[in-house]
């Protein structure tokens, strides 16, 4: 954990629960995970960066352990407001020339903070990443989803509700000196507030970040997986199309947790384009 | 075993133990590798689907289910199962081969691969439709509450507003006024307050000759008119009746008698209530907090004052209560003296009720409001009422 300079400091560490690790010295590697899940859903790709470089993690707010009490419907409404909090823990620890690997929604939310910020950024890894998940009849835009679809899924969390309740009051319980501690904080991984997860998942579904894209001048490495329901081809190569600066890598990885599935794949393809823009 | 879908249903042999158990088991057994693609399936779970094995083997999992649970699946429970092992008692949908919906919840175990063996999900599938219904109502009957909560909130805010505001006019009430001017009255003596006490001239007769709602219209458009020329850091409340009251803070004394000034003018303007063209006109107090201690209170006794000598002089005009006039209650009854002396003196005609200031004092000063002051019992004492 972090050591924090000032209480401001502290308090955006808290509320985003920021991690560090790897080598303190080296230069800086942020990884933003996406819907459904929190940081530890980087923990099998992180070994590959370990060693050379800073690895510094955090959850939104309203995932993993950040400070669910932070959770304002209106600052969350749209990704804006993951993308301040982003820039926020880039501040307080004074992260200069940011490598940002960003899965899934959280790669929008890394576009909108490089335009805001564009130097504080080097590159930005996209992993899986789309820019509207509904289709778009108006200009043809194809996102893989429909409106229903998406209400569908709010249908799914809803069914989840009483399950993912029942799954938080242990947790909320739990006796924080209590050995069975590391037992508890393993199998909260991906635990989500159900009324969180549901409006998170309309923001996230509902959105629509493709202006953004033109605006990027970051660097970027778009990783594509085969067979994503969540960010199908089509859709990585728009994403490729209308970023200017960026390079689109197409992964053997089936499904939209290449980190997850195939780790060492997605490390090399990281560290491979990495090394050929240094 | 598990690699292996094992015999059909009704196969001669008779069963191993431990694959009749994986068979007939009493919930849906599936082995799926890490990307969800089905490698084996029990009997039960043909069976409860109608979906011959062969359409089962090779199929992703997430596939036979509804797109929001497919999301959910590959965003939520493979993650999951990757990084942590074992995602247990999701809850979702199984579309089957007639296509209709079937509630399930699902639990599922990661397998990790050794050497060239990959590693594979173990997946157990059990009908939930009853259990889901119950939920469905639970989580129907917590959006309900959650909406009700909203509803709550929002007539709680409508019930705030209505118990500071006139329903007639929707200006501030005097509670409204006291919760908008009170705490810029912090004792500092930091913030000059002016306060401007208007009352109509002659208000009961049109009342009177009219009827109410006539009244009400007028007093609604005195509102607006009000509204309109009092700039947006100013305050305007109706007090009671034809009584409204306007303050406004960091003004000085000219500021704010060039403010009644401005107010006279544009009362003055004719009015069409009822289809009648009216000119009504009021009468003004002013009074300008100029010390630390003056409270709310005092600084509207002072205005009032103030108003009834613009009564007494004339009516139409505005007055200033002088910070000098120290004692409200001895200017009140030179006050009250004066017009005592007014009306036996022969006024040109009667006064209109809602200017006798008997009546007045009965209106305004009878029940135990705010300003209730000591030296409305001196009033009667000074014996208007055999004059009037």
């Amino acid at each position: 954990m972090v050591t924090a300079a000032t209480e401001a400091a502290s308090l955006v560490v808290r509320r985003n629960n920021v991690t560090e690790a790897g080598r303190a010295d080296g230069p800086v590697m942020m990884f933003a995970h996406g819907y459904g899940c929190d940081q530890d859903m980087w923990r099998r790709l992180l070994p590959y960066f370990a060693d050379d470089y800073r690895l510094v993690l955090f959850d939104h707010v309203g995932a993993g352990r950040s400070d669910v009490d932070a959770y304002d419907r209106g600052k969350y409404g749209t990704l804006d407001g993951y993308a301040e909090d982003l820039l926020e823990i880039c501040a307080v620890l004074d992260l200069k020339d940011v490598i940002l690997v960003a899965h899934s929604v959280s790669a929008m939310i890394a576009l909108i903070a490089a335009v805001r910020e564009p130097d504080r950024f080097a590159r930005l890894v996209l992993v899986a990443p789309s820019p509207r998940y509904t289709n778009d009849a108006a200009d043809g835009y194809v996102g893989g989803f429909s409106e229903e679809d998406i209400e569908g899924l709010l249908a799914s969390l809803d069914s989840n509700y009483v399950a993912w309740a029942e799954a938080l009051a242990p947790m909320a319980m739990g006796n924080p000196d209590a050995p069975e501690l590391a037992e508890e904080l393993r199998s909260s991984f991906c635990r989500t507030n159900p009324s969180i997860a549901r409006h998170f998942a309309r923001v996230t579904f509902l959105s629509d970040s493709r202006p953004v894209l033109d605006k990027a001048g970051c660097e970027c490495l778009i990783l594509q997986c085969s067979d994503d329901l969540l960010a199908p081809q089509e859709v990585g190569d728009y994403v490729h199309r209308h970023l200017e600066q960026s390079t689109l890598v197409q992964l053997q990885a089936t499904g939209h947790c290449p980190h997850v599935s195939a780790p060492g794949d997605t490390a090399r393809a990281i560290l491979n384009y990495l090394d050929s823009r240094p | 075993m598990t690699d292996a879908p094992g015999p059909p249903a009704g196969h001669d042999k008779p069963p191993d133990d431990f694959e009749a158990l994986f068979h007939q088991a009493p919930c849906g057994y599936l082995v799926t590798d890490d990307g969800g693609s089905i490698t084996a399936v029990n009997d039960t779970f043909v069976r409860w689907t109608g979906f011959a094995r062969p359409e089962l083997l090779g199929r992703r999992l997430q596939d036979l289910m509804p797109v929001g649970d497919q999301i959910l699946y590959s965003t939520h429970c493979i993650p999951q199962l990757g990084i942590n092992g074992s995602v247990s008692e999701i809850a979702v949908e199984i579309i089957d081969a007639g296509g209709e919906r079937r509630a399930a919840l699902l639990s599922a175990q990661r397998v990790p691969g050794s050497g060239q063996e990959p590693g594979s999900v173990r997946v157990i599938i059990f009908s939930a439709h009853e259990r889901r219904m119950f939920e469905k109502e639970l989580v129907a009957a917590l959006r309900a509450a959650e909406e009700s909560e909203v509803r709550r909130g929002q007539a709680e805010k409508e019930l705030q507003r209505l118990a500071l505001h006139d329903s007639l006019t929707g200006l501030p009430n005097r509670a409204g006024l006291r919760m908008a001017l009170e705490p810029l009255l912090d004792g500092s003596g930091k913030v000059t307050l002016a306060v401007l006490f208007l009352d109509l001239d002659h208000f009961k007769a049109v009342n009177d000759s009219l009827g109410h709602s006539a009244g009400d219209e007028l007093l609604m458009a005195v509102a607006d008119r009000l509204r309109a020329a009092v700039p947006g850091t100013g305050t305007v409340a109706r007090l009671s009746g034809d009584e409204f009251l306007v303050a406004r803070t960091a003004v000085d004394t000219p500021a704010a008698v060039a403010l009644a000034a401005g107010l006279l003018d544009v009362l003055r303007a004719p009015m069409q209530i009822e289809g009648l063209e009216i000119v009504t006109s009021a009468s003004i107090g002013i009074a300008v907090a100029d010390n630390a201690e003056e409270t709310l209170e005092d600084l509207i006794r002072r205005a009032d004052i103030a108003m009834y000598r613009a009564k007494e002089r004339g009516r139409g005009r505005w007055e200033l209560h002088e910070p000098a006039e120290t004692d409200p209650t001895v200017d009140r009854l030179r006050a009250l003296g004066e017009l005592r002396r007014g009306i036996r003196d022969g006024a040109p005609g009667p006064l209109p009720a809602a200017d006798r200031p008997a009546d007045r004092h009965r209106q305004r000063r009878g029940g135990p409001g705010p300003v209730a002051a000591p030296h409305a019992r001196p009033a009667a004492a000074v014996g208007i009422h055999h004059d009037g």
